[in-house]
């Protein structure tokens, strides 16, 4: 009883998350801990216009994060897929995050936010760090299934879902950024979401192959990734 | 306008916050001149990446029409709309009225544009103009986007309600001022595209700015003839 009530003491002694500080020159790792345990702190930052020296290390952290990922998603069928998948897989990204970067300005200042282009920016990379960083963290079990895993359509279900997963978080914590800078309506935001998810669901289907082995480093033929998909449940 | 006042223009127009839009319009012609360039601009982008799946050249005609057809049905309906305003109750002049008019169709074109690089990415996905699939993927296209269009103008004309609701301080006056808008808008903006059409450009028709006969027939006329084939057969 007592060990519990000094518990509780010592819980409140802590510094509140509201109470989290993020120097405005912030390293990697404060930035990772603030992603993961104080988004606020990062609202923080967009108020105060202190968020511009952050944006490079969350782009670092982006870069090898889906580099690393990338690697044990290429793992799988080897040879010239451990290069090409790290490339494919960081490079799909960025220009899907590119490609929303526009509606996604425009639909945040539609929903009630008070946002400049500059602070969507930086919303949009720490959400991208954000997938990243929790993809790292199921990169083990990516990995482990790699080598276990035959089937090329298990494969690829198992990172679809780690990546559903991630990016289910990461839109989350978009939502949760925008409510604090003024955003009223949800479901512009959740427009924006879907038109993101299909932009890189598409991207992976004009990058592929990502995960399984080709002749040629990238197809040519037009597919939707639906009809992508079907193919390949056809053919495995 | 640097490139500060443009933001701060673009984030009190998706914002739409009634009492700002207001005020709007009561400035000088500052406003109305800024929210042209920016509805000429967006429009244009958007209206580029229309034509771009059948041709160069007609991404570029289109890049002129789409802002033409817009600037076209707010002028010629500038007076009935300002009318039709101050008959059903608003105190609003007629410069008011235009101006709300142009507010609405700007954020209109500025949500056109700023999905412009994923109609992009979709062409780059769609088959070829000379493919065997160009029916489908012309269909697809027209299709994508008809239901952006739709959801740009919806978005644009909710935003355009609360700024009406705003001015007369009156939910209903406002919802029969928009529906009247709304009507007049459509019927002459109708009108006016099949005028210039073609706009996305059919598979096996030539590149043109606009059709060998822009003025034969009429939009309604189309309608009703091919109502008419379908209840005949």
């Amino acid at each position: 009883m007592a060990e519990s009530t000094q518990y509780a003491e010592k819980l409140e002694k802590t510094e509140p998350e509201s109470q989290y500080h993020l120097p405005e020159h912030a390293t990697v790792m404060q930035l990772v801990d603030a992603l993961l345990k104080a988004p606020e702190a990062l609202t923080k930052q967009l108020r105060a216009s202190e968020f511009k020296h952050n944006i490079p290390p969350f782009l670092l952290i982006i870069g090898i994060c889906y580099l690393i990922y990338g690697i044990i998603v290429g793992s799988f069928s080897g040879d010239i897929q451990w290069v090409a998948a790290p490339l494919k897989m960081l490079f799909g990204i960025s220009l899907s995050a590119l490609l929303c970067y526009p509606s996604l300005y425009i639909f945040a200042c539609l929903s009630g936010a008070t946002i400049t282009p500059q602070q969507t920016a930086f919303i949009l990379s720490s959400m991208l760090a954000l997938s990243a960083i929790l993809l790292i963290g199921f990169a083990p079990v990516a990995f482990i299934f790699s080598f276990s895993i035959k089937s090329l359509t298990f494969m690829g279900a198992l990172h679809l879902a780690m990546w559903a997963i991630s990016m289910n978080f990461s839109l989350r914590f978009i939502k949760r950024i925008l409510q604090e800078l003024g955003a009223k309506e949800g479901g512009l935001m959740t427009v924006w979401s879907v038109i993101l998810i299909i932009t890189i669901l598409q991207m992976t289907t004009i990058l592929r192959p990502i995960l399984g082995k080709s002749d040629v480093p990238l197809s040519t033929e037009k597919l939707f990734f639906i009809e992508h998909w079907g193919k390949t449940l056809g053919r495995n | 306008m640097n490139i500060n006042q443009l933001q701060n223009m673009l984030t009190t127009l998706c914002n739409a916050n009634p009492q700002k839009l207001a005020a709007w319009l009561d400035e000088d012609k500052f406003v109305i001149q800024n929210c042209l360039l920016l509805l000429i601009l967006c429009s244009s982008f958007y209206g580029a990446s229309l034509g771009l799946w059948r041709d160069p050249l007609q991404s570029f005609y289109v890049a002129v029409k789409f802002p033409l057809l817009i600037l076209l049905t707010c002028s010629c309906n500038a007076v009935i709309n300002g009318m039709l305003a101050q008959l059903l109750g608003a105190p609003i002049s007629f410069r008011q009225s235009f101006l709300s008019v142009i507010i609405s169709f700007t954020l209109l074109a500025v949500i056109l544009a700023s999905l412009t690089p994923l109609i992009l990415f979709l062409l780059y996905n769609l088959p070829a103009m000379a493919s065997a699939s160009a029916k489908e993927a012309h269909g697809i296209f027209l299709l994508t986007n008809v239901v952006v269009i739709s959801f740009a103008g919806v978005i644009a004309n909710l935003r355009l309600f609360a700024l009406l609701e705003y001015l007369c301080a009156d939910r209903i006056k406002a919802m029969q001022i928009l529906i009247s808008w709304l009507a007049a808008n459509l019927f002459l903006g109708c009108q006016l595209s099949w005028n210039l059409r073609p706009f996305f450009g059919s598979p096996h028709l030539d590149v043109s700015f606009v059709r060998d006969d822009p003025f034969d027939s009429s939009f309604y006329e189309s309608v009703f003839t091919i109502l008419m084939n379908y209840l005949g057969d």
